[in-house]
């Protein structure tokens, strides 16, 4: 339907999670949401999904917010995040005295809008707010740019990638999710400079949060999302250096929709694979 | 603060949870009405107030100019900064904008009012809460011996039970949570008082709303109704709706209220109750001169500035009268004008003529109809003089008047007009009104269903005594524009919805009758037709015959010889054994 249901190894996921094979992931009879976002699931342009297809979204109050603003047809399944989890319960997994250091996600650009902001502040602050044991963490766009990766190594930050986001057709980003599970689980605090699906997953494995920093500007930012500062009133307690972990993983398992978690023959009704996989056996 | 790059003027507050693209300001209910009247009357100096929801523009200049600060919770950000900039700094107005839950202003305020209820309070930004989650929210902020003014939708409520389409049911954008579920919303005036005592508030005093929640025309205090003789009907029809605007109904929201009101059931099918409520503790700063009123109640039909609040007391005996108004001085639009001192100190007993004509068409009691028309008649008489009337008696509408079994009286007599009207030209336009909203609402009338309401008004007023002439419709027509322009109103073809599922069927009845008789017609027809075309075909046989026979024998004689009669005899008589 769309080829953000296949970004970050979502559809592969919930693939496995129902039985099939996962090299060979059907379409989606819909839109799976592919990122938190406090909007409604999808970006503000998204006619193109098509009425009479479900919009698989997280969170109940995406369907809220989508139905005051025209959409209709939300079907609540969680996060790929939370079938993973259900998967991989032990996957890189370590004592919970052994996990160190933060895990620094700056807020990112995509292929079609940058990121405007100044990298040494933030190098700066996150310095002084975390010390040395920092894994920075950059979309691959940033992770590609030499000036950027080498202002965050020249702090003597270690720095990664999770991939790209990966398309049906290729297995790029199919272990996306997967690598980012093993970071976060070695990892005893995630921060970041904006809210995002990064924080809620780290809080969701039992990560200290923090969110500080310049928030940076994406470029032409959508009206609609309402800014770092809409984040900011409507998650006050998420913000700052130091933030309750019991409050943060309430939040993260609201907004990731642990309780809206399917079964795989739900899953498979929905999104059509019942059909598909038969035809495919045939 | 900048928000999507519109600047927020300092008076506006973002609370959390606003919503970014929404507004509510399409539905805003204008001018307050009967709620902003009652506001003004139980909290003469409110102090610090907080309004929550939409605000009735028409009460903010008021509450500006007499609170000690004016707050308003809003949920959408345009309205919030539209608002913002309509009051700008130093006229105490501040806009919070966001959720309720996320308020928090120390110390409360000493009037807290939802005259709208709940249902344009939340964003979907807080998970959905109940009524009554959303009633304790509100009720935090009342501070001790500070007033509530509440507004609780009923929904078993006569419009609802009119609708063919409940709100609930229409599923907009604004309803993201379903509607119509909540359990928890009162049930009834007692619940209401129950929830209010539950946030330790105690009622003053209770209002059935009607016609409608949202800007009631009429409220009515529940004790008053619950209690005493019944409710005049001219009160009553002050309460009632008129079918208007573009909701599909199944039945007369006007009709049914009467009923409700006839049966002891208008306290508990009110569309809505507003509640006046005081929390324990220091008294207010300034407590009102006078109890709550029995009823306040709005002009209908017509705009500013003719619309004006009446409060009504009833007395000890049971006769309602006419509070003091705050607009006792006259004034005019044009030839109309209203003087509210003339009004009359107390609303008369009896029913309204509409419906007692109405119930005489039903019956086929033309000798009923025949004695109100002409009671009718003789009282614009009375005042008429060389033929022609002017004044009150311009307003006396048959929705207008009350039949006490004797005579006719005027319901409200403030209206007056100048100029003088010919006394057939404004009995046709008061029988004219009557005669649409009767052949509209489908009810059962005496007259050929084909009348169109010209022809039931000329019969009306021949039945009242007078002869309309040639022109005389006209000019009714024009006289009812005419007024209905100064008042700000719509004439009654105008002010009519759309049909309600009741009147649908009545008017298929009606058409089906109409079929019906047309058919029968056109039997009759074709069976004269049919002996018509009998007979014709007989006399053309006839002529026929004739006409042959005479040529035959005429042909027969020619070839005959000259003299010869006997055989001529024989011929003619041969002919016609033939032809015949």
């Amino acid at each position: 339907m769309h080829g953000s249901n296949h970004y970050y190894g979502h559809s592969r996921i919930l693939a496995r999670y129902c039985g099939l094979d996962e090299d060979g992931v059907p379409r989606i009879r819909g839109f799976l949401q592919h990122g938190w976002n406090h909007l409604h699931g999808f970006q503000p342009d998204d006619e193109w999904c098509t009425p009479g297809y479900p919009r698989f979204v997280w969170s109940d109050v995406l369907r809220r917010r989508g139905w005051s603003m025209g959409r209709r047809g939300h079907y609540l399944i969680g996060a790929p995040w939370i079938y993973l989890l259900a998967m991989e319960p032990d996957t890189g997994r370590v004592p919970p005295q052994e996990r160190r250091g933060t895990i620094w996600y700056p807020f990112h650009g995509w292929e079609k809008q940058a990121v405007r902001g100044g990298h040494d502040r933030l190098v700066d602050e996150m310095r002084a707010t975390e010390g040395d044991d920092v894994t920075v963490c950059l979309y691959w766009i940033e992770f590609r740019d030499a000036d950027i990766r080498r202002r965050y190594e020249a702090a003597g930050f270690r720095v990664v990638c999770h991939g790209e986001r990966g398309t049906r057709w290729d297995r790029k980003g199919h272990d996306f999710l997967l690598r980012q599970l093993v970071e976060l689980r070695r990892h005893r605090r995630v921060a970041s400079n904006r809210l995002g699906s990064a924080l809620f997953y780290g809080a969701s494995v039992g990560c200290d949060v923090a969110v500080y920093g310049d928030p940076m500007q994406l470029e032409n930012e959508r009206p609609e999302f309402g800014g770092a500062g809409r984040q900011r009133r409507l998650w006050p307690e998420l913000h700052g250096t130091e933030v309750d972990r019991a409050t943060a993983a309430e939040i993260a398992e609201r907004e990731l929709g642990f309780a809206h978690m399917a079964g795989p023959e739900e899953l498979r009704c929905l999104f059509g694979w019942e059909r598909e996989a038969l035809v495919r056996c045939a | 603060m900048r928000v999507n790059g519109l600047e927020a003027p300092p008076n506006v507050r973002l609370v959390g949870g606003e919503m970014l693209t929404w507004s509510d300001a399409v539905r805003d209910p204008g001018d307050a009405g009967c709620l902003g009247e009652l506001v003004r009357r139980v909290l003469p100096s409110p102090g610090r107030v907080l309004v929550a929801g939409p605000p009735p523009e028409g009460l903010l200049p008021w509450l500006t100019g007499h609170a000690a600060s004016v707050a308003v919770l809003l949920r959408s950000f345009p309205d919030a900064l539209a608002l913002g900039n309509r009051y700008p700094g130093g006229r105490g107005l501040t806009v919070y904008c966001g959720e309720p839950g996320r308020l928090d202003v120390p110390g409360g305020f000493d009037a807290v009012l939802a005259l709208d209820g709940f249902h344009r309070l939340r964003s979907p930004e807080a998970p959905e809460a109940s009524w009554r989650e959303t009633f304790a929210e509100l009720a935090r902020f009342v501070a001790p011996g500070g007033a509530l003014v509440l507004t609780a939708v009923n929904g078993m409520g006569i419009d609802r039970l009119a609708e063919a389409k409940p709100a609930e049911r229409d599923r907009t954008d604004a309803d993201w949570s379903p509607r119509g579920w909540d359990r928890s919303e009162p049930t009834g005036p007692a619940a209401l008082v129950r929830e209010l005592e539950s946030e330790g508030l105690t009622a003053e005093r209770c209002y059935a709303a009607f016609p409608a929640s949202g800007v009631p025309r009429a409220l009515l205090a529940v004790d008053v109704l619950e209690s005493g003789p019944p409710v005049p009907d001219a009160v009553v029809l002050m309460a009632g709706a008129r079918s208007r605007g573009d909701r599909h109904a199944l039945a007369d929201p006007a009709d049914l209220t009467r009923k409700a009101f006839r049966y002891g059931l208008a306290a508990r099918l009110a569309p809505a109750w507003t509640v006046v409520a005081r929390r324990e503790g220091a008294p207010p700063p300034a407590a009102p001169a006078c109890p709550p009123p029995d009823a306040l109640v709005g002009d209908d039909l017509c705009g500013r500035p003719w619309a004006v609040v009446h409060e009504l007391v009833r007395e000890p005996g049971g006769r309602w009268r006419y509070g003091p108004s705050a607009q006792d001085f006259p004034f005019t639009v044009g030839r109309v004008g209203r003087d509210l001192r003339a009004r009359g100190g107390t609303v008369p007993d009896g029913r309204v003529l509409d419906e007692v004509i109405v119930e005489a068409c039903a019956r086929e009691d033309l000798r009923t109809v025949r004695r109100l028309l002409r009671a009718l008649t003789a009282l614009l008489s009375e005042q008429a003089a060389d033929g022609t009337v002017s004044g009150g008696p311009v307003f006396a509408t048959t929705d207008n008047l009350v039949w006490d079994g004797r005579a006719l009286h005027l319901i409200d007599a403030s209206w007056t007009f100048d100029g003088r009207i010919p006394l057939r030209v404004l009995l046709a336009r008061i029988l004219r009104r009557f005669a649409v909203r009767l052949l509209d609402a489908g009810h059962h009338h005496p007259w050929p269903c084909s009348f169109s309401p010209a022809e039931v008004t000329a019969t009306l007023a021949a039945m009242g005594g007078l002869v309309l002439e040639d022109g005389d419709l006209d000019r009714a027509a024009a006289l009812e524009e005419e007024i209905a322009s100064a008042l700000g109103a719509e004439g009654p073809e105008a002010v009519r919805g759309l049909p309600t599922y009741r009147e649908l069927i009545l008017a298929r009845d009606a058409l089906r009758d109409r079929l019906g008789e047309a058919r029968a017609r056109i039997d009759r027809l074709e069976s004269r037709l049919t002996s018509r075309e009998e007979q014709l075909h007989r006399a053309r046989i006839r002529r026929r015959t004739a006409t042959g026979e005479a040529r035959a024998v005429r042909s027969l004689e020619r070839d005959a010889p000259q003299g010869a009669t006997g055989p001529r005899r024989v011929v003619r008589r041969l002919v016609r054994a033939i032809w015949n």
